[in-house]
């Protein structure tokens, strides 16, 4: 009953007047104060964060309560807070363990400091903590928000005299100033002051990201943080030194099928097959392990683990049979351009098997995936594989050389409900597709089959859907398909769409005027083909071509006789985050896509 | 509320005799293994196709137990027994494939025996040393554990047992138990075990429905022992226009009427009368002596009014603006001075105002739809517990909930509407009412489009939607804590067409701050990617504008359905639309009229043709409901995936 209250009454507590301001909600300001000490024996960081936050509008005084996260790499200590000129009382501060959707046992815990809710316009709340950090490789990225009002964001790092820090920023949306003082030999800071305001900006990878800064460590020549891929593969591989060797049980496994195998690659894809399918997927984080994963024996004993988990399993198991597989670290959310490497900048592992110097991608995380068929998560991000002799970062390439969804359609105009639809799902959309059938009921199965098409084929109805065939490239339905509002009916003719694909978003046009990252949500390649049978149509052959090979492109045909009508189409966008130099040319093929609305394809009346 | 009204329970803890009763059920030794073999897992997953897994058998067990403790009085202790046994279907639903239990500050994880058995047979048991804690700093412990090898057709079985040591404090008097979960299950039991001397009542869960348990008596261990069993539980399925689950589905909810221990006396009021007794001395005589501070906060925020209906929303609205949620010790003037009181005194505050400004009203509780049927003879906070206030003004009877931000005053949310509430006089005589169904102001959504053709294709549009009712509440809710940056990529996005460039030349949000004016949104733009010239015709994609008031946007399959069909309250959505085109366009075929009307609602469109112009009026009016599953059908006539008002294309003959 308290819950439902509580549910309730959180409704309405949220329902505020709001404020309409024009100017920032929020000044912002943050010192992160480093330190390191010891020598080359041993470095300890620690730092002290202050955060203040002056409410500015009505709506920011309302906030009053905050999280303090912390890492799985540091202890956090000396929580403190301040407002209107009083302490916050230590019974305001506490903590739990988040529930996370994708961790069963959580890295760490989460801080909250609430305040007493009787902020007024022009308050300002003061808040502390200390860290301690379990290595010096730990230094983390220090990220700007792009929350109005930056005042001031300061970053100090005392250290001894022999030692060199580097600042590298990225800025996502320009350019942004900031001093470097290096006056004192033991004192290295850097300061960003009164940071303009970011707006919003549609299909923005880095929304909510002013700059980031990439802080590393050197004595003299020597780099102490890992920004090289030998650096990192070293110091990394060193987090794992006391892992125990590969168990019986992981030397006898598939003994048999691994025997009968042709080739290495073969065995690799058994063992794929088997680490992906079997390991079922469940992170452990606790005690440092949202980095370092936990024993391959351990993984394959108990049969779950997460992405670390599973390639460190897959890539053990890989060595016991002489494969070269090994693990990639990479990010599947944008991160930040720098041209050096921080623990910081990746969050999922999977694993490459190397033949001959090529690289065959694989995610054991992906239950429903192929080797060399990455989930879009995965695809077109920069990686670094773990390779002990020869560490490298690489990008992932798309390894989409097929459509996604390719459908075709045979009937005849005059039962346009009546037609019948082959649909070959490949990549995702075959992963997806098999996932749906395991998990759902049949209703269910259908509406997602049936809602997942139609957005692409926003007019194309399609429904009834069986599965006829399921292979490692792809799925092959049939189902009904309602031509109905595919094609307009008029006195005079029919007229037949031709760009049929919804696979252009006409927020990307809002993003026309300027030059920061796009995210294209790519990359993405359809087919569909209709055969039409109709005793009273003839089509007017028409074809056009928009965009080229290696960029966005689409065709469209309409060809034929009468009684038999063809029509084709093909899209293709091969890009996620738009690359430098390709806006310009990616901005026309959407202006022109999106027109195409008003071509349609004619297909005569026979009398007329 | 809850801790103040456990607070009078335990207050109510009296002087009177002394009994001691045996704890008797004991930690379950069933495991995996006892469960019949061998199991047809191909068989069950047929039956119960879709499913993650099947409970084989599920028991609950809330025991109190009584003993004589320290010199002179009574240890009370309660145990939380569960145990469960289930087969995975779907080795990756993470809810099935790992152990959760948290255990509450004063409680303890007092056993805990977990065991998967293989489809090989082969068992790996699990107890209290293997599983992982996270304690946060309020005290609150979770336990965990991920299953090794989990794999289809494996059964895994849970046991166990919660202990709260001390009762004294929160007396664990009111219990809940689902009895319909997530997956089907093929037995499922409750059990309540309590001492013999005590008096305990069971909520029925419908008009002449109760839940059907067996009462046994132990003689010897001085318990009453309630048990409640039942075989072959669908599963509980969400579906679209459904009630609430304690609604349609089984569930245990008992409470403890009367109870002694030792020299301690209790007893749970036996009227709601009684019940109302007991309240009105906790929030509503709470007037300062010597203050005047109540006095003065009314005659401010009410001196420009001129009629009680104004005074009405000008203290509601006052509070609802100027105080915060949060319980603070005292009375009214203390709750003032602090800006703070729980919703109870939030809602006392407003009615010792409203009396000082001249309005009478009756303290209201409300039973919520979510709680399922009311049973007026199951006396417990549990039943009535959402304050509001009641106030009749020319000749209207007005719902206010005074701690509901911004909420107008004729709006009552639809979970409260029709439902049971106890209405408290100021003297404290009480009854039981019906709160009003449907809103005074209407709920209705009405949509005017304007769209102006023009002869090389472009379409200029100018929309106007307007929200009334709750709903006009629940966008303005959506907008709360926006600032103008967000508002506008919000408004923006409520724009009917979506496939184009669109050029807006005008968007805002008319009367959003003014609560008590229905809700406009008013786009104005232009795209250019709708219409097809052609030297013959003219096409128009008409988008999303014709798209009908469909509320489902997915297939539902009628011989499916599992529950009865629920509708809240009445709405409408209405769309007026008008087409200007040029004067050598002609429209060549216009929409037929049609109208369709059932037990549900109707859903009509209306087409008149003219000169240069189209006029459309298409409408949506769903009525409150509450009918069988086979009913479906019929509602989805007016509501389903495909509208009979949908209208792809408009085609016009260009005159030549």
């Amino acid at each position: 009953m308290i819950r439902r209250l509580l549910t309730f009454l959180l409704a309405f507590s949220t329902m505020t007047v709001a404020s309409g301001a024009d100017g920032p909600d929020l000044s912002y300001s943050k010192t992160i104060h480093y330190q390191i000490k010891g020598g080359p024996a041993g470095y300890r960081l620690s730092s002290e964060t202050t955060v203040q936050r002056t409410a500015l509008t009505e709506r920011a005084a309302r906030a009053h309560a905050f999280d303090v996260v912390e890492q799985p790499f540091t202890t956090i200590s000396g929580l403190r807070g301040e407002s209107r000129g009083r302490d916050l009382k230590q019974d305001r501060i506490t903590f739990h363990f988040p529930r996370l959707e994708d961790t069963f046992i959580p890295p760490a815990r989460v801080h909250e400091l609430e305040f007493p809710a009787d902020l007024k316009i022009g308050d300002t709340i003061t808040y502390s903590w200390h860290e301690d950090y379990k290595d010096l490789a730990f230094l983390p990225i220090a990220s700007i928000p792009a929350i109005d009002q930056v005042v001031r964001f300061e970053i100090r790092i005392d250290h001894p005299a022999d030692l060199q820090i580097t600042f590298t920023p990225f800025f996502p949306h320009g350019d942004l100033p900031f001093k470097e003082d290096r006056s004192a030999p033991t004192r290295t800071v850097l300061v960003f002051q009164n940071l303009p305001r970011i707006g919003l900006f549609p299909c923005d990878p880095y929304q909510g990201l002013q700059a980031a800064v990439l802080l590393g460590v050197r004595r003299g020549a020597a780099p102490l943080t890992p920004g090289t891929p030998d650096a990192f593969s070293t110091w990394y591989l060193g987090l794992l030194r006391d892992m125990p060797k590969p168990s019986e049980a992981m030397n006898q496994l598939l003994a048999e099928e691994l025997r009968r195998a042709a080739s290495p690659r073969e065995k690799a894809r058994i063992l794929f097959d088997y680490v992906k399918s079997e390991i079922r997927y469940i992170a452990d984080e606790g005690a440092m392990h949202a980095f370092v994963p936990h024993d391959p024996a351990s993984v394959l004993e108990k049969k779950y683990g997460d992405c670390k988990d599973k390639a460190w399993l897959l890539t053990a198991l890989g060595r016991i049979h002489g494969l070269s597989i090994h693990p990639v670290l990479l990010s599947t959310v944008p991160s930040p351009d720098f041209p050096e490497l921080a623990p910081g900048l990746f969050n999922h592992v999977i694993c490459a098997l190397e033949e001959q110097g090529q690289l065959t991608f694989m995610d054991p995380t992906a239950t429903y995936s192929e080797m060399g068929d990455l989930p879009d998560p995965d695809l077109l991000v920069k990686a670094l594989v773990l390779d002990p002799a020869r560490p490298r970062m690489v990008t992932i390439p798309s390894q989409q050389q097929s459509e996604g969804v390719e459908i075709q359609i045979e009937g005849d105009l005059a039962k346009p409900r009546e037609a019948k639809a082959r649909i070959t799902l490949r990549h995702s959309w075959r992963t997806q597709a098999i996932r749906s059938r395991r998990d759902l009921k049949s209703m269910d199965l259908e509406n997602t089959l049936s809602n997942r098409l139609n957005r692409l084929l926003a007019k194309l109805s399609l429904d009834g859907f069986r599965f006829k065939d399921v292979d490692r490239e792809k799925v092959v339905l049939e189902a009904n398909a309602d031509l109905t509002d595919f094609f307009i009916r008029t006195d005079l003719r029919v007229y037949a769409p031709s760009a049929p694909f919804r696979a252009i978003s006409p927020d990307y046009l809002e993003r026309e005027g300027d030059t920061h990252p796009l995210d294209t949500q790519g990359p993405d390649a359809y087919r569909l083909e209709l055969d039409l049978k109709s005793d009273s149509l003839r089509p007017r052959p028409d074809r056009l071509s928009l965009g080229r090979t290696g960029a966005a492109n689409h065709t469209a045909t309409c060809s034929g006789k009468a009684g038999n009508i063809r029509l084709s189409y093909t899209f293709r966008q091969p890009f996620r985050l738009l690359p430098k130099g390709a806006r310009a040319e990616f901005m026309a093929f959407c202006t022109q896509y999106l027109q195409l609305n008003r071509r349609l394809f004619v297909l005569q009346r026979s009398e007329s | 509320m809850k801790s103040a009204l456990v607070l009078v329970a335990a207050l109510a803890l009296l002087a009177v005799g002394c009994q001691t009763s045996e704890r008797l059920i004991t930690f379950p030794s069933q495991t995996a293994a006892d469960v019949k073999a061998p199991l047809d897992v191909p068989a069950l997953e047929k039956r119960f196709p879709g499913q993650d897994g099947v409970y084989l058998q599920r028991d609950t067990s809330f025991e109190h137990v009584t003993s004589d403790g320290w010199p002179g009085g009574i240890t009370w202790t309660f145990f939380e027994t569960q145990t469960r046994s289930y087969v995975v279907f779907n080795p990756d639903a993470k809810w099935l494939s790992t152990f959760e239990v948290q255990v509450s500050p004063g409680s303890e994880l007092e056993r805990v025996a977990l065991e998967i058995r293989g489809t090989d047979g082969k068992a790996r048991q699990f107890g209290v040393g293997d599983l992982k804690q996270e304690k946060d700093s309020k005290g609150l412990v979770t336990y965990k554990l991920a299953y090794p090898d989990v794999r289809k057709g494996c059964v895994i079985t849970e046991a166990y047992v919660i202990k709260k040591a001390n009762c004294w404090a929160a007396p664990p008097l009111h219990h809940e138990v689902p009895l319909q979960f997530s997956i089907p299950c093929l037995q499922a039991s409750y059990r309540f075990l309590y001492p013999n001397w005590w008096a305990t009542k069971v909520k029925a869960l419908g008009p002449g429905r109760t839940l059907p348990v067996e009462v046994k008596k132990d003689e010897q261990a001085k318990k009453t022992i309630m048990t409640y069993t039942a075989k072959d539980i669908p599963a509980v399925e969400k579906e679209p226009f459904s009630p609430f689950f304690k609604e349609v589905s089984n569930y245990a909810e008992i409470m403890v009427v009367q109870l002694s221990l030792g020299k301690a006396y209790y007893a749970a009021p036996l009227t709601w009368e009684a019940y109302a007794k007991e309240f009105k001395g906790y929030v509503m005589d709470k007037n300062p002596i010597f203050s005047q501070r109540v006095d003065r906060t009314t005659l401010e925020a009410t001196q420009s009014c001129k009629t009680d209906r104004e005074r009405l929303e000008a203290l509601v609205g006052w509070i609802q603006a100027n105080m915060e949620i949060g319980a603070t010790k005292g009375n009214f003037a203390d709750v003032l001075a602090a800006k703070r009181g729980s919703v109870y005194q939030l809602t006392g505050l407003a009615q010792s105002m409203l009396r000082k400004a001249g309005i009478n009203s009756r303290f209201l509780l409300i039973h919520s739809a979510e709680d399922g049927y009311f049973d007026k003879d199951f006396i417990s906070s549990e039943e009535l517990y959402i304050p509001a206030l009641m106030a009749d003004l020319g000749g209207r009877s007005y719902v206010v909930l005074p701690y509901a931000k911004n909420l107008p005053v004729d709006i009552i949310p639809e979970r409260f509407q029709g439902q049971t509430a106890l209405a408290i006089e100021p003297s404290g005589a009480a009854q039981l009412i019906t709160v009003p169904t449907g809103n005074l102001a209407t709920n209705e959504v009405s949509e005017d489009y304007s769209l102006t053709f023009s002869e090389d294709g472009k379409v200029r549009v100018t929309e106007e939607k307007t929200f009334q009712g709750s709903n006009a509440y629940s966008v303005r809710r959506s907008l709360a804590d926006l600032n103008r940056e967000e508002t506008e990529k919000l408004l923006k996005g409520l724009l009917t067409y979506t496939e184009g460039k669109v050029e807006f030349t005008k968007y805002e949000f008319v009367d959003q701050s003014d609560y008590k004016k229905p809700l406009k949104v008013h786009l104005e733009y232009v795209i250019d990617n709708l219409v097809t010239l052609t030297p013959e015709e003219v096409l128009f994609n008409t988008g999303g504008l014709f798209a009908p008031a469909s509320r489902l946007k997915t297939k539902v399959a009628p011989k499916d359905r599992q529950n009865p069909v629920r509708i809240y309250y009445d709405e409408a959505s209405r769309k007026n639309i008008v087409l200007t085109f040029p004067a050598s366009w002609r429209l060549s075929r216009v929409p037929q009229d049609f109208r369709l009307e059932n037990r549900f609602g109707s859903i009509s469109g209306s087409y008149k043709s003219s000169s240069r112009k189209l006029q459309v009026q298409q409408a949506l009016t769903l009525k409150k409901s509450f009918e069988s599953k086979e009913r479906i059908e019929e509602l989805l006539e007016l509501t389903g995936n495909h509208s009979k008002l949908y209208v792809p294309t408009l085609v016009f003959k260009v005159k030549g």
